[in-house]
C-alpha cells in the first residue's frame, strides 16, 4: 500500500494505491485515479525556473517546461539551464530551448520581456 | 477627467477589475506603483495558477499576463510607477493624490476599487527573540532575490513557519542548489495546501517539523545559526528540547496580512478576523463607492477566486447607488471567517459568492445556513481546514429578507 497526495488540483485528495496502482482510494474525481497510476510507475513534474539572459533590463526571464518531465531529472535539466545563457528576446510561450534534455519538452518562456529600462 | 472608478493596485485583483470594468463600457484609471503591472505575480514563477479558471497549471507570470494583455485594448488607462498616498471622499465620488516621477497628481473618480494586496508578516510581527544579524528574511523577499536577482539568500537555509510562500521557497532553494535544512511550523498543522506539501517537501526530502519553532536567533554580522524548539499545545517552548542548528539564512513564512492604510484612513470598517475591509454581496465595503477585492479583502490562496471577488465587484460598478440596506450575517464560532460580512437588501440577493474557512480542522462537517431560524441551505464536506478557502454560491431571493431578519452560517461537526 502506498500514500500519496494528489497534486493535480487545490483539493490534494490523499489518495492509497494497493496492488501496483490498480486500486486507488480517496480520490474525488478520475483526474486523481489516473495521476496515482502515473505517479507510482513514472513520477513526473512540470518544472518552474528563471534562465539568465545577456540583457540588462531583464536579467532573469522565467520559464517552464512545456509539459511534465520525469522528476528524477529535475536536479540535472537544473544544471543544464544554468549553463544556459539566453541572447535573443523571445516571446511569452516561445521556446528558449527545444527538448531539454532528451525529454521531449521544451523550455518555453512564461513572462514579456520588459522593454524600458526601471528607474 | 471624472473616471468611473480608480483601482488601486495591479495585481491580479486590480487587472481582472479594470478589464471587467472596461469592457462594460466605464471610464477606468488603473494606478500601480511598480514598473509593471502583475503583482505578486510576478515574482511567483511556479505554477499552479488559474486551476480553478483556466483548467490549466499557468505560472504566476501567464496568469497575470491573460489579464494584462488586453486591458489597453479593452480602454483602460493604465499608469506604472504611480504610488497612491491618499483617498478622501469629494463632491460626486473621490479625490485620489498619488506620486510619480514628475510629482503629485490629484484623481476624482465616482467609486474606488482598492486592490492593494497583502503584506507578509515579518520578524517584529511575531517576537523572535535572539540578535538581529543580516540573512533573516520574509519567504517573499527571499522569492523576489531569487527569481528577479538572481541572488542565493543562503546555502544552508532554515524556514520558519509553513505557508505556501515558504513551501514553495523550499523548493525553489534547493532546485536552485541550497541545502533547505527543515520547515518549522508552530501549530500541529502545516499552514500550506497539502499538495505544496507533497511537491514541495516530500519530493526533495526536506524535513518538517510540527510543535517546533525557532526560539533564538545567533550571529554578529550574518546570522550564524538558530535554536530550534520544541512546543506545547499552549505554543509555550518546552524547555530541553532546544537544538541549535548552524545556518546562513533564516526564513520567515509566518502568514500574510491585507494591505489596507488607505482604506483605514479612509474609515472603512474593518473586520478584525480577516484584517479586511467588511463587504457587501458586491464587495462594496462600509463606504458606498468604495469596492475591496482580492488580498486586500482577506488573503486568499488561490488566484483565481482574487479575479472573481475583482469581477463581482466590477460589474456592480454604477455611477449611482441606492439607500443602502443591510443585514449582518451571523456565524458561529467554528468559522474563521466568512466575506462577504453582510447583505445589501437592496442589491441582488441570488446567486451570491461566499469565501470562508474554518478556524480548525473538522472531519465530515456539514455547513448549515439558516433563515429566521429555519435551514434553508447544507453542504457535507470530507474535510475543512484553515488553510484551504472554501467557496459557495448562494441565492437568498426567494426568502423576502427585512432588516429584521436573521441569517446564521454554522458548521456541524459529528452526525
Ligand atoms: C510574497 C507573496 C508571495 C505569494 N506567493 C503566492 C503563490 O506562490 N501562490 C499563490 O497562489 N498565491 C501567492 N501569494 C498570494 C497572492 O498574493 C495572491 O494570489 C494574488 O497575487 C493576490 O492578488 P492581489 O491583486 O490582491 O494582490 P497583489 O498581487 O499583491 O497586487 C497588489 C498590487 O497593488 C500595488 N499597490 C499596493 N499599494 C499601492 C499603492 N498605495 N499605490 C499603488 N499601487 C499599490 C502593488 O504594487 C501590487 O502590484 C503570494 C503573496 C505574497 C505576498
Ligand atoms: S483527486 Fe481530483 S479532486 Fe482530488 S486533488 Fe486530485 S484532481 Fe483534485
Amino acid at each position: 500500500m502506498t500514500e500519496l497526495i494528489c497534486i493535480i488540483c487545490p483539493n490534494g485528495c490523499r489518495l492509497t494505491v494497493k496492488g501496483n496502482g490498480l486500486k486507488v482510494e480517496g480520490a474525488k474525481c478520475a483526474r486523481g485515479k489516473e495521476f496515482a497510476r502515473i505517479e507510482i510507475e513514472d513520477p513526473r513534474r512540470v518544472l518552474c525556473t528563471t534562465v539568465k539572459t545577456v540583457f540588462s533590463t531583464h536579467p532573469y526571464l522565467s520559464v517552464r517546461t512545456s509539459k511534465e518531465i520525469p522528476k528524477d531529472k529535475l536536479m540535472q535539466v537544473m544544471k543544464e539551464i544554468k549553463n544556459f545563457r539566453l541572447e535573443r528576446k523571445v516571446g511569452i510561450g516561445e521556446a528558449v530551448i527545444e527538448n531539454l534534455l532528451g525529454t521531449g519538452a521544451d523550455l518555453i518562456a512564461t513572462e514579456e520581456f520588459i522593454e524600458k529600462e526601471v528607474l | 477627467m471624472f473616471y468611473d472608478a480608480i483601482i488601486i493596485g495591479g495585481g491580479p485583483a486590480g487587472l481582472a477589475a479594470a478589464l471587467e470594468a472596461s469592457k462594460r463600457g466605464l471610464a477606468v484609471l488603473l494606478l500601480e506603483r511598480e514598473d509593471r503591472t502583475g503583482g505578486i505575480l510576478k515574482q511567483c514563477i511556479h505554477d499552479g495558477f488559474g486551476i480553478v479558471r483556466f483548467r490549466e497549471k499557468l505560472s504566476g507570470p501567464e496568469y497575470a499576463h491573460r489579464f494584462s494583455a488586453g486591458l489597453e485594448a479593452a480602454g483602460a488607462e493604465v499608469r506604472t510607477f504611480t504610488f497612491v498616498s491618499d483617498i478622501q471622499e469629494c463632491d460626486g465620488g473621490f479625490l485620489v493624490t498619488a506620486s510619480d516621477a514628475s510629482g503629485m497628481h490629484e484623481f476624482r473618480g465616482r467609486n474606488i476599487v482598492l486592490a492593494t494586496g497583502c503584506r507578509e508578516r515579518t520578524r517584529n510581527q511575531i517576537l523572535l527573540p535572539g540578535t538581529r544579524p543580516a540573512g533573516v528574511y520574509t519567504a517573499g523577499t527571499a522569492q523576489y532575490l531569487v527569481n528577479r536577482l538572481g541572488l542565493l539568500p543562503g546555502k544552508r537555509v532554515v524556514i520558519l513557519g509553513s505557508g505556501d510562500i515558504g513551501l514553495i521557497m523550499a523548493r525553489r532553494l534547493t532546485l536552485e542548489g541550497a541545502e533547505v535544512i527543515g520547515v518549522y511550523e508552530i501549530k500541529n498543522t502545516p499552514s500550506g495546501l497539502p499538495r505544496n506539501i507533497a511537491q514541495c517537501l516530500l519530493d526533495f526530502n526536506i524535513p518538517l517539523h510540527l510543535c517546533s519553532t525557532v526560539t533564538e536567533i545567533h550571529g554578529k554580522k550574518r546570522i550564524e545559526a538558530v535554536t530550534v524548539s520544541k512546543v506545547d499545545a499552549a505554543g509555550r517552548k518546552i524547555p530541553g528540547t532546544e537544538e541549535r542548528i548552524p545556518c546562513d539564512a533564516l526564513i520567515l513564512a509566518v502568514g500574510l496580512i491585507p494591505e489596507n492604510e488607505l482604506g483605514e484612513k479612509l474609515g472603512l470598517r474593518i473586520d478584525p478576523k480577516t484584517k479586511g475591509p467588511e463587504v457587501d454581496q458586491r464587495m462594496m465595503a462600509s463606504i458606498p463607492g468604495v469596492f475591496a477585492v482580492g488580498n486586500s479583502l482577506h488573503v486568499n490562496d488561490l488566484v483565481d477566486y482574487v479575479s472573481e471577488s475583482a469581477e463581482i465587484a466590477a460589474r456592480a460598478l454604477s455611477r449611482e447607488y441606492s439607500e443602502r440596506k443591510i443585514l449582518k450575517i451571523d456565524l458561529d464560532p467554528k468559522f474563521m471567517y466568512v466575506v462577504p460580512q453582510m447583505l445589501d437588501l437592496n442589491a441582488g440577493l441570488d446567486e451570491l459568492i461566499f469565501y470562508f474557512r474554518s478556524n480548525a480542522i473538522y472531519e465530515n462537517p456539514r455547513l448549515v445556513v439558516s433563515v429566521d431560524g429555519v435551514d434553508v441551505w447544507s453542504r457535507k464536506y470530507m474535510i475543512l481546514q484553515p488553510p484551504l478557502m472554501e467557496r459557495i454560491k448562494l441565492s437568498f431571493g426567494k426568502f423576502g429578507l427585512n432588516e429584521n431578519s436573521k441569517i446564521s452560517f454554522r458548521i456541524e461537526v459529528g452526525s
